[in-house]
C-alpha cells in the first residue's frame, strides 16, 4: 500500500512540474527569436530568415533582421523547425553543412544567434584577341575543390554578366578552388538572341578546359585581375524537330555529354507549343546524346530514345526524335499471415501507407538518358487490393524496393509472374528490363508476418569513425537471397538499431563505412554485387558473432564486438 | 546567387519587324526561301562577329531564334533559307544602341521567295549609369533593384524592347550600361503594386538621391557614351509586413471549408486592384492565412476549379499596423446558367472538335463594377454546357479559343444582346449560344499619296464590323500592325462587312489623317485592300 501510495505521488509531483513547465510565457509562446551577425560579431540587418516545419508545409514564416540584425517570427504552432538564413554575398549555410549545421531543429521559444561568412570575391576584365572589352558576355566561377581540398564534380557555379569595360565582379563564393569560364550556356541566360550563344567557352586565362588555370579563392578576400582572353571560336550547331504525342503542347529537348567528361554540356530546351523545331549552337566536337520529353495531361510521360549525336567539325541537322510511351510494370502485394503466438495481435501493414518502387541500374547506357527520366517513375502506394502500377519507367534495367510502416513483417520475396500457369521469377536477383512502351505485368510482392527486431550497442571505445552494421545469413542455402542481407549505419553513441528482419540465424559484423553516399542496404541488395556479399558472408562467418532470430522475437541490448575488417 | 547586370540590358533589340503572311500555295518540299542581307556598323564602321538573327512574333522571348548567323570582317551578313511568316529581325550588340535617326522599328510579312537587302544597323555606344545604394544606417545594400524611367514618355520609344534595369554587387554599387540618349530618373525599392506578393527586401521605391515623390528626384541625363557616377540612393526604413487570417465557411451549414484554394486582391486604389493566388487551400479546419502584407486595402477571395458550383463574395479588409484576425468568408451554391452551344456557319469537323475541347466563360457584372467575376466549365461532347456558381447580375458569355465567337444569346427563341439576367441562386436553362469560327483574313498596305511608305511608328490599322452590336465578348473591332514596308495583316475575323482604316500621324503628332474603305471578309479567305493616305 505505501508502495502504491509512492508511485501515485511521483507521479503528480511528475504531472505538476509538466503543467508548470508548459505554462507559456505570453511574448515566446509562438515566437522563434535572435539574431544574425558576421564573423566579428557585428549585426547584419537584412538577412533573410525562413522557418519551415521538418514534418509538413505549414505553417511556416520569413522575416527580414532589423537594424540591429535582431529577427523575431511568430504565429508558429508547437512543433519542429528548420531555420535558414541567407544573405547575398554571405556564403550559404547550405554550401557548407558541417559548419552551418542545417540538421540543427528548433522549437518555439528558442533564441539563436547565427554567424554568417562573407564570401570571397573574384574579378577582372574579358578582352577579346584585339584588346578591345567582351561587353555582356556570361562569365561564371566554377569551384572544382573544395576548402578541404577535395574533388568537386558537377558544381554549378556563380555567374554573372561583364559591363561596358568588360570588367566582371563575382561575389559570395566559398573558400575553394575555382576555374572561370567566360562565355557558354547559362543557366540564367533566356534571351532568343545571346550575342555569345554560338561561341565556344574559354577558361581563364584563354584556354579551353584542359588548360584552365586554378584560381584559390578565401571566404572575406577578393582575388583581383582574373583576366581572360576571349578565344572567339565557333562552336557548332545542332537542330532537328520533334514528334509525337503531346509534343504539339510544347516539349523538352535534353542534350547530354556522352562522355563523364563535360557536366557543362547537360542543356535542357523548352520549345513552346507550335514550335516543333529545336536547335542547340555552341557546342564543342564530341559525342552527345539528345532525348525529346514531355507529359501528356496528366502525369504519364512520354520520351523519345536517346539518340546519338557525333558532332566532329560541322553542324548536324535535321535531328528527328520521336517520343513515345515510357514502360511500366504491374502487380501486387501479398500479405503472409503468422500463426506463431507471439506476432498475434500485431496490426499488418495498409496498403495505402506502404509504396513499391523501381530502382534503375546505374549503367553506361543509363547515362545517355536525361537525369530528370530517372525521377517521373516515382514510387506507388498499392490501392484497397494491394495492386499497382509503377509507371514512366525509362528504358533500362530495374530492381524493385518496398517500404511498409509495419515492424513485425519483413519483405519475403520479390517475384514476376506473367501468366498464371507460368512459375514466378525470382528478381532480386536479377535486373529486370523494362523497354519504352513495354507494360510488364505479374509482379508480385510478397510480405509475411513474423519480422523480428534487432537492437543492440557496439563494443569498445566510441570512435570518431562511422560504421556500418550488417546481419548476413549463416544458413548455407540462404547465401545469395539477396533479402536476408541487412544493414545499417552505426549510430554516434554506438547504438545499432534493425527492423523487418526475416527470421533466421544470421552473423553481424561491422565494417568502417567507406562510401557514405549509399546506403549499406541498397548496395547489397543489387543483383550484380555477388562479390560484395560474398566477401561481407566470408568477413562475417570469420567474426564468428552468430545469432539466431525467432518470428516476431525483439533483441535488445545485444553487444556487438567491434573486429577488425578481415576483407573490407 | 550572383548576378548584376541582366541580359535584357545587354541584349540590344533593334527591331526590324517582318510580317510574314503565310499566302503561299506550294506544299512542304517547295516551301519559298528568303534572304535578308545587310551590315552592321558602329559609328560608320563595319563591326565583325555580330549576332543577327530572325525571331517569329509569336514565339515568346526565350525561345531560340530559328535563324541566325553572325556578320563577317566587314560587318555584312546574310541569312537565307527562311520560310514565311511574321518575324523580326534582331541585333545582339550589348551596350549598343541604334543611332540616333536610324530606322529601328520594322516589322516584315514574308510570304514568298524574295531577296530584302540592305537591312542595316547603324548603332553607336549606349550611356551609362552608375553609382552605391545604401539604407538609412549607410550600409550598402546588396542585389537591390534599380530602374530608370524616362523623363518623357517619347523618348526611348521603339529604342529599348526591355526597361533598362541593374542589380547592386556585394558593395551596393550598380552600374547601368546601354542607356538610350535621355533624362532620367533613377530609383531603387518597389512600388506599391510590384512588390505584392514578392518576397524581397520590401523598400519603398525611392529616387535618387533619396525622394518619395517623382517630382522632387535628381534628373540625370544622358548622352551617346557618357558616363554619369555618383548616382546613389538612400533608402528609408523597409516595410514591415502582417499576416491576415480567418476562416471559409458554408453559409447553408455554417460548416468549415476544408481545400478551398484562396488568394488576396490588392487594391492601389478604388479602381486598380492586382490579385495574387499562390495555390494554398484552407486547412481541414477551413482556416487561410494571407502572409507578406504591406500596410493597405485587401480583399480576400476563393478560386474555385471549372464546373463548379461554389462562390463567394469578396471579404475587404484593411492592413494598417498590426496582423489582421478573425476575417470570415462565406461560401454559397451560386446561380447558374446551361443550355447548348451551335456552331454555325462550318461543318467542318476539326473545327467541331477543337470547339469541344474548348471552355465556356461567364463573366458576371454585378452591380458596381468592382463586383465582376467570372466563372468557367468544360463543353460536353454534345455541345451542351452547365456553369455553376455565379453571382446575381447580368451574364455574359465567351469561349476560350479566341477564334470561337459567340454571335447570338437566345433565351427561349429572343436575342439577348446585352446578355443574360441572373437573380440570386437563380438556375437557368435553355439557353442557346451561337458560336462563328472566325477564321476570315485581311491583308493590305498603306501607302501615302505620292507612293512612299509611311515612316515607322506613323500609322495603325483599325477593322471595325459592320451592322453589330459590341458585347463584351465578340470584339467587333480589330487593330492590325504594319510592317517595314506598310504591309498588315489582320487574322482572326468573323465573315461580315468591315470598315478597314488607316489612320496616320507623321511623328505621331497631330495633324492625324484617316482614310477608310469597305470590304467583305469570308470565312476561310484573304481579302485584299489597299489604302492610300491623303497627306494633304
Amino acid at each position: 500500500m505505501f508502495r502504491t501510495l509512492y508511485k501515485a505521488s511521483v507521479v503528480l509531483l511528475l504531472m505538476s512540474i509538466l503543467v508548470v513547465g508548459q505554462t507559456p510565457v505570453a511574448s515566446k509562446a509562438d515566437s522563434i527569436t535572435g539574431r544574425v551577425v558576421n564573423e566579428s560579431g557585428q549585426p547584419l540587418p537584412h538577412a533573410r530568415v525562413s522557418i519551415q516545419p521538418v514534418e509538413g508545409v505549414r505553417p511556416s514564416g520569413w522575416t527580414n533582421t532589423d537594424r540591429e540584425g535582431a529577427f523575431r517570427v511568430s504565429g508558429l504552432d508547437p512543433v519542429s523547425y528548420r531555420v535558414y538564413v541567407e544573405m547575398p554575398s554571405y556564403i550559404r549555410v547550405s554550401d557548407e553543412p558541417e559548419i552551418g549545421r542545417p540538421d540543427k531543429q528548433y522549437k518555439v521559444g528558442d533564441s539563436v544567434t547565427f554567424v554568417l561568412t562573407k564570401g570571397g570575391v573574384i574579378t577582372g576584365t574579358v578582352t577579346n584577341s584585339a584588346g578591345d572589352p567582351v561587353i555582356g558576355i556570361g562569365v561564371c566561377a566554377r569551384m572544382i575543390r573544395n576548402q578541404k581540398d577535395q574533388r568537386i564534380n558537377a558544381s554549378s557555379g556563380r555567374e554573372t554578366t561583364t559591363d561596358d569595360r568588360g570588367n566582371y565582379r563575382i561575389y559570395g563564393l566559398p573558400t575553394g578552388t575555382y576555374t572561370l569560364i567566360a562565355g557558354g550556356p547559362s543557366e540564367y541566360s533566356y534571351s532568343s538572341l545571346g550575342p555569345f550563344d554560338t561561341f565556344l567557352p574559354t577558361y581563364a586565362p584563354s584556354s579551353t578546359r584542359d588548360g584552365a588555370v586554378e584560381i584559390s579563392v578565401r571566404a572575406g578576400e577578393e582575388t583581383n585581375n582574373v583576366d581572360i582572353q576571349f578565344r572567339g571560336e565557333v562552336g557548332r550547331t545542332v537542330n532537328g524537330t520533334a514528334t509525337g504525342p503531346g509534343t504539339e503542347r510544347g516539349f523538352n529537348v535534353d542534350l547530354t555529354a556522352a562522355a563523364p567528361a563535360g557536366s557543362q554540356s547537360n542543356i535542357s530546351r523548352y520549345n513552346q507549343p507550335g514550335v516543333s523545331q529545336f536547335v542547340f549552337h555552341g557546342l564543342a566536337d564530341g559525342d552527345y546524346y539528345l532525348t525529346a520529353h514531355t507529359n501528356l495531361q496528366g502525369r504519364e510521360y512520354v520520351a523519345s530514345e536517346p539518340k546519338l549525336i557525333r558532332v566532329r567539325g560541322t553542324d548536324v541537322e535535321d535531328v528527328e526524335l520521336a517520343v513515345k510511351s515510357l514502360g511500366s510494370v504491374t502487380g501486387r502485394v501479398l500479405l503472409e499471415e503468422s500463426k506463431a503466438g507471439e506476432c498475434q495481435g500485431k496490426q499488418p501493414p495498409a496498403f495505402k501507407e506502404m509504396s513499391v518502387a523501381a530502382w534503375h541500374r546505374d549503367s553506361e547506357a543509363a547515362r545517355s538518358q536525361p537525369q530528370f527520366i530517372w525521377s517521373v517513375g516515382a514510387p506507388v502506394n498499392p490501392d484497397s487490393q494491394g495492386n499497382f502500377t509503377i509507371g514512366n519507367l525509362a528504358s533500362s534495367q530495374y530492381y524493385f524496393v518496398a517500404r511498409f510502416p509495419a515492424r513485425s513483417w519483413f519483405l519475403k520475396s520479390i517475384a514476376i509472374s506473367p501468366a498464371p500457369a507460368r512459375k514466378p521469377t525470382d528478381v532480386t536477383r536479377v535486373w529486370t528490363t523494362v523497354k519504352a512502351g513495354e507494360r510488364l505485368s505479374g509482379l508480385i510482392v510478397t510480405l509475411a508476418q513474423g519480422a523480428a527486431s534487432f537492437q543492440g550497442e557496439v563494443e569498445g571505445e566510441a570512435s570518431s569513425e562511422k560504421l556500418f552494421v550488417y546481419l548476413v545469413p549463416s544458413e548455407r542455402e540462404a547465401a545469395d537471397e539477396l533479402l536476408r542481407f541487412y544493414g545499417g549505419l552505426v549510430a554516434e553513441d554506438g547504438k545499432i538499431a534493425l527492423h523487418n528482419l526475416a527470421p533466421g540465424r544470421y552473423w553481424i559484423l561491422t565494417q568502417p563505412a567507406t562510401d557514405i553516399a549509399r546506403t549499406p542496404l541498397t548496395k547489397m541488395r543489387l543483383p550484380d554485387e555477388t562479390e560484395t556479399r560474398a566477401q561481407l558472408r566470408r568477413a562475417a562467418e570469420a567474426g564468428k558473432t552468430e545469432i539466431e532470430l525467432k518470428p516476431c522475437q525483439s533483441v535488445v541490448d545485444f553487444r556487438v564486438p567491434i573486429r577488425a575488417a578481415s576483407v573490407n | 546567387m550572383a548576378s548584376s547586370t541582366r541580359q535584357a540590358i545587354a541584349c540590344v533589340c533593334l527591331i526590324f519587324t517582318l510580317f510574314l503572311h503565310a499566302h503561299s500555295q506550294t506544299g512542304p518540299e517547295k516551301r519559298p526561301a528568303a534572304t535578308f542581307s545587310g551590315k552592321v556598323t558602329i559609328k560608320g564602321k563595319g563591326v565583325s562577329g555580330i549576332a543577327v538573327g530572325l525571331v517569329r512574333i509569336e514565339d515568346s522571348m526565350a525561345q531560340a531564334a530559328r535563324h541566325r548567323t553572325l556578320t563577317d570582317d566587314q560587318g555584312n551578313y546574310r541569312i537565307s533559307n527562311v520560310g514565311p511568316g511574321k518575324y523580326q529581325l534582331m541585333v545582339a550588340a550589348p551596350g549598343f544602341i541604334p543611332a540616333p535617326g536610324s530606322d529601328t522599328n520594322k516589322t516584315f510579312l514574308i510570304s514568298k521567295a524574295e531577296t530584302v537587302e540592305n537591312v542595316d544597323f547603324a548603332l553607336v555606344r549606349g550611356g551609362v549609369i552608375t553609382g552605391k545604394i545604401i539604407d538609412a544606417d549607410g550600409r550598402p545594400l546588396i542585389e537591390e533593384e534599380v530602374m530608370i524611367f524616362p523623363v518623357e514618355s517619347r523618348q526611348g520609344f521603339f529604342q529599348h524592347t526591355a526597361p533598362i534595369h541593374a542589380r547592386t554587387d556585394d558593395r551596393g554599387i550598380y552600374r547601368m550600361f546601354g542607356v538610350a540618349p535621355g533624362k532620367y530618373r533613377v530609383a531603387a525599392g518597389r512600388d506599391d503594386g510590384d512588390s505584392f506578393g514578392m518576397r524581397g527586401g520590401g523598400f519603398r521605391r525611392t529616387f535618387h538621391p533619396s525622394a518619395i515623390e517623382a517630382s522632387e528626384a535628381t534628373i540625370i541625363e544622358v548622352t551617346e557614351a557618357s558616363e554619369a557616377t555618383g548616382v546613389d540612393i538612400t533608402l528609408p526604413e523597409p516595410t514591415v509586413y502582417y499576416s491576415a487570417r480567418g476562416r471559409i465557411i458554408d453559409d447553408d451549414t455554417g460548416q468549415p471549408l476544408a481545400n478551398v484554394t484562396y488568394g488576396v486582391r490588392r487594391y492601389l486604389n478604388e479602381n486598380s486592384t492586382t490579385s495574387l493566388t499562390t495555390g494554398a487551400v484552407t486547412t481541414k479546419d477551413g482556416e487561410f492565412k494571407l502572409e507578406n502584407l504591406s500596410p493597405g486595402k485587401y480583399a480576400v477571395f476563393i478560386e474555385v476549379p471549372p464546373d463548379s458550383d461554389w462562390r463567394a463574395d469578396f471579404v475587404r479588409f484593411e492592413v494598417i499596423d498590426h496582423d489582421v484576425t478573425n476575417l470570415t468568408v462565406t461560401a454559397s451554391r451560386g446561380g447558374s446558367a446551361s443550355g447548348v452551344i451551335v456552331l454555325e456557319g462550318t461543318d467542318d469537323k476539326t473545327v467541331n472538335e477543337q470547339l469541344r475541347r474548348a471552355r465556356i466563360y461567364a463573366q458576371v457584372s454585378g452591380q458596381d463594377l468592382m463586383r465582376t467575376s467570372m466563372q468557367a466549365a468544360t463543353i460536353n461532347p454534345d455541345g451542351s454546357f452547365r456553369i455553376g456558381g455565379l453571382q446575381a447580375g447580368i451574364v455574359n458569355f465567351g469561349i476560350s479559343i479566341q477564334r470561337f465567337q459567340i454571335v447570338r444569346i437566345e433565351r427561349g427563341g429572343v436575342a439577348q444582346p446585352q446578355g443574360i439576367e441572373l437573380k440570386e441562386r437563380e438556375q437557368i436553362t435553355g439557353l442557346r449560344l451561337i458560336v462563328n469560327y472566325a477564321n476570315g483574313a485581311v491583308q493590305g498596305v498603306v501607302k501615302l499619296d505620292d507612293g512612299s511608305i509611311p515612316a515607322s511608328g506613323s500609322v495603325f490599322i483599325s477593322l471595325k464590323r459592320l451592322g453589330v452590336l459590341p458585347t463584351p465578348f465578340a470584339n467587333s473591332r480589330e487593330s492590325a500592325q504594319v510592317d517595314a514596308r506598310g504591309q498588315f495583316f489582320a487574322d482572326g475575323l468573323l465573315a461580315g462587312t468591315y470598315e478597314v482604316t488607316a489612320v496616320y500621324a507623321l511623328d505621331r503628332r497631330p495633324p492625324v489623317r484617316r482614310t477608310t474603305q469597305q470590304v467583305v471578309v469570308t470565312s476561310g479567305a484573304v481579302t485584299n485592300v489597299t489604302l492610300t493616305v491623303d497627306q494633304r
